[in-house]
């Protein structure tokens, strides 16, 4: 009863696109999927849903594999947005559940009840050219839900979002993952996969570098980080003088090390207790997702690597990049 | 990566078309494809363009069949005035009365039935029923010096100066600032010719009766030389060819318009992103059926408008012409030709070349990222459509028997033009029409896949150059 995504691998031309990419998605659980641009997401997603055929490897819902499953069993939010400009709103969300087999009627009844909880039901009637970029992404993700699917492939689904209308996406994200959807999103933005996925998988270059469940993923690098702030030093220059630490991210609001490995790291909260300070803050953790996002993939997540970019050095084709 | 981008010249015959949305299996074309027409039809219908161009159509469609009203409404208001002088009054019959007959047209001389001494010999009675004739009036004068003045004065706009001339007969003198060749000295000349002979048979002293013998009218009739198909008369090959050009036109102007309202429409799609949105919701098939069908549509309904506003100007020729000049009967414009099944054919022929031609359309929009690149596509196609309008109006003038015109009558990317030509000019066998459509159907369906599996490619390609070398790659991508 699951989504399983199988050794896949997808060449566009010379470019290696997918290079055995394999995870699978229980219902029921959110599914971080994270990369640069350009490290095949976007094509993964675009196989689940069939609208590419893999070179090799196979993608089964259910055990049936996915050339098979009926459309609106996807519900999907591209990366690039779009929607009819001079359509109006409504109009377009009931056309969209209408051509997944959703009647006219119900449709409607839904859409209007989902704009109404995104806070935006005056927009019912306007052309989607005058609503905001973020406004815009809410209707798109209403578009991609309106037909009740069972599994949701959402990409960056909470980018260009403020925080309040962020706030409204994951709280409907997780009903609908208490409601027993999968879902699988990807994002760009580390603290929301680790507030929201249970699962995730990082993908460079067209394959998989780490997946499992957060926890394991965070646990299993070995590494150990303390993040600790004083009262009156932000500076905290003394710990450069300690052996086996390593600041990695000095800040106003607290300093973050890493401990090496033969260290304890209660010895830090020692030194700064002998120094007479007084401790405010004081944590032992795993590294973060996004320093095993750096430590993996070698570069931040929002480095421009499209694939048409790509593509273009490979072909030396006069290939603009995606935009 | 930017430097090796720059290094190399763009090497634009490469067209990398790697991958098109596959084809599934048992997905229908319905109801998709109707939802997907009846966006396309609310959306385009709703457009200001539409609004306006269906709105010119009408006023035009209604203006063209009120102009021959138009026409004899001006043209009653202009009479010609043409004062007549007798030098010596000894001309049996009033030539007043003669001339005005037959400057006007007399009825019976239109009749042609009974035989009118005014109608000269040689001219036969067609030709005195002139159509929507400049009125005439024509007034006798007994005072040359004083008409003169008036002539000068312009109270006049001819004056006739007859007299007896030494070989007996009459002579005539028109003075006037007429054309000596032009369209009233001809008819002042027919009226002068009646006078004389009506003179010289009152001088020979026949009685009514005799006159009447010698100009009643010769039995003559031309006989086609196949019962079955009489031949058209002058007249009528006039109208039919206003009646053919009139459907190639629409037909062309269709295909040209709305083809490239398909081809806007599907890059719009591109550009706009929606299409990743769309290919998750319905299959390339679907939406490209469904594209053409709902723009087809309305185009239909634009002339659907077009058609009741001519149908409501020629009903309303009658009245209103009555209203305004009473006792003039109007022309009305003759489409001669335009018979039911004609009518019926167009639509087919329509609708069948509409969706060969907007299939290509919304291929070659699918090649191209952006809207302002449309111009690009489009402009071989409407040559190409072009093309086809122009085989027909050849075929219209050259004859429609000709071996090369019968050829395209059937040859499915000339048949909606070339076979309409043939069958408003009436040299078809009644099956004829049928084979083309009968072509013209699995062409249209194989156009569907041909195009489908572009459009298929096309819809996932970003950033190239479109070309017929990406068209003939997106085509041929393996799936």
């Amino acid at each position: 009863m699951t989504l399983v995504i199988d050794s896949l691998t997808k060449s566009f031309g010379s470019v290696r696109a997918l290079d055995g990419v394999s995870f699978d998605v229980s219902p029921g659980e959110v599914f971080g999927f994270l990369g640069a641009n350009g490290a095949g997401k976007t094509t993964t997603m675009r196989i689940c849903l069939d609208v590419l055929r893999p070179d090799s490897g196979r993608v089964t819902w259910q055990g049936r594999p996915n050339t098979e499953v009926a459309r609106r069993t996807w519900g999907y939010l591209p990366e690039e947005r779009g929607l009819y400009s001079k359509m109006r709103v409504l109009d377009q969300l009931v056309f969209f559940a209408r051509l997944r087999g959703v009647p006219a009627v119900d449709a409607r009844r839904t859409a209007l009840g989902w704009l109404e909880r995104f806070r935006v039901p005056d927009y019912a009637d306007r052309r989607a050219e005058e609503l905001s970029k973020g406004n815009q992404q809410k209707i798109q993700f209403i578009a991609a839900i309106l037909h009740d699917p069972d599994v949701l492939l959402l990409d960056e689904p909470f980018t260009g979002l403020d925080p309040v209308n962020a706030a409204l996406l994951k709280e409907a994200f997780l009903e609908m993952r208490d409601d027993g959807k999968t879902i699988v999103f990807s994002t760009h933005q580390m603290e929301t996969v680790e507030e929201l996925a249970e699962s995730i998988a990082i993908v460079d270059e067209g394959r998989i570098v780490v997946s499992g469940p957060v926890r394991e993923v965070r646990a299993s690098t070995g590494r150990v980080f303390v993040r600790l702030a004083v009262d009156g030093d932000t500076e905290l220059a003394w710990l450069g003088g300690l052996e086996g630490v390593t600041v990695t991210r000095p800040g106003q609001d607290y300093t973050e090390m890493e401990v090496a490995r033969d260290r304890e790291p209660e010895t830090i909260l020692r030194a700064a207790l002998d120094r007479g300070l007084r401790v405010t803050r004081f944590e032992i953790a795993d590294p973060t997702i996004e320093q095993i996002f750096v430590e993996r993939v070698g570069k931040v997540a929002s480095d421009e690597r499209t694939l048409a970019a790509r593509a273009a050095v490979a072909t030396a084709a006069p290939a603009g990049p995606s935009r | 990566m930017i430097r090796q981008l720059r290094g190399r010249a763009p090497d634009f015959g490469s067209a990398p078309v790697h991958d098109a949305v596959p084809t599934r299996k048992g997905e229908p074309l319905l109801p998709n494809a109707l939802i997907v027409a009846r966006r396309e039809y609310g959306q385009r219908v709703r457009t200001r363009s539409f609004l306006f161009g269906t709105l010119f159509l009408i006023l035009a469609a209604f203006a063209a069949a009120l102009i021959p009203t138009i026409v004899t409404v001006f043209e009653g208001q202009l009479t010609t005035k043409v004062a007549v002088y007798s030098v010596g009054s000894d001309l049996a019959t009033d030539p007043v009365a003669i001339l005005e007959a037959s400057l006007n047209g007399s009825v019976a001389a239109e009749s042609g039935a009974s035989a009118s001494p005014t109608a000269s010999p040689g001219t036969s009675a067609t030709s005195l029923t002139r159509d929507a004739s400049p009125g005439f009036s024509v007034s006798g004068v007994s005072d040359l010096a004083a008409a003169r003045a008036a002539l000068l004065a312009g109270t006049y706009d001819g004056l006739v100066v007859i007299a007896r001339g030494a070989g007996g007969d009459v002579t005539f003198d028109y003075v006037s600032d007429v054309a000596p060749d032009g369209r009233v000295a001809f008819y002042i000349r027919q009226g002068a010719t009646a006078i004389t002979i009506k003179d010289r048979v009152d001088r020979l002293g026949l009685t009514a009766d005799q006159a009447t013998q010698l100009f009643a009218p010769v039995v003559f009739s031309v006989e086609p030389k196949d019962p079955a198909k009489p031949p058209p008369s002058t007249t009528s090959l006039v109208s039919r060819t206003l009646t053919s050009t009139i459907l190639i036109v629409l037909i062309l102007i269709t295909v040209i318009t709305y083809g490239t309202w398909v081809a806007m429409s599907v890059a719009e799609e591109k550009s706009s992103r929606v299409m990743e949105l769309m290919l998750s919701a319905a299959t390339p098939r679907q939406m490209l059926a469904g594209k053409v069908a709902g723009t087809g549509c309305a185009g239909l309904t634009q002339y659907a408008g077009l058609l009741v506003a001519g149908l409501i100007g020629i009903a309303l020729q009658g009245p209103i012409t009555a209203a305004i000049l009473p006792g003039r009967p109007a022309d009305g414009p003759s489409l001669a030709g335009m018979t039911p099944d004609v009518l019926v054919a167009f639509v087919l022929f329509f609708a069948l070349g509409f969706a060969l031609y907007a299939l290509i359309y919304a291929a070659a929009g699918s090649l191209v990222s952006r809207q302002e690149e449309v111009q690009q596509v489009v402009t071989p196609l409407t040559f190409l459509a072009m093309a086809g309008y122009f085989v027909a109006t050849f075929a219209a003038s050259a004859g429609s028997s000709a071996l090369w015109v019968v050829f395209f009558s059937y040859f499915p990317f000339t048949s909606p033009y070339v076979m309409l030509v043939r069958m408003v000019d009436g040299s078809v066998e009644p099956w004829e029409p049928l084979i083309a459509i009968a072509i013209l159907i699995p062409t249209v369906l194989a156009m569907l896949v041909v195009a489908t599996r572009v459009y298929s490619a096309g819809v996932l390609l970003y950033g190239q150059r479109p070309s017929l070398r990406t068209f003939v790659a997106a085509m041929r991508v393996p799936r």
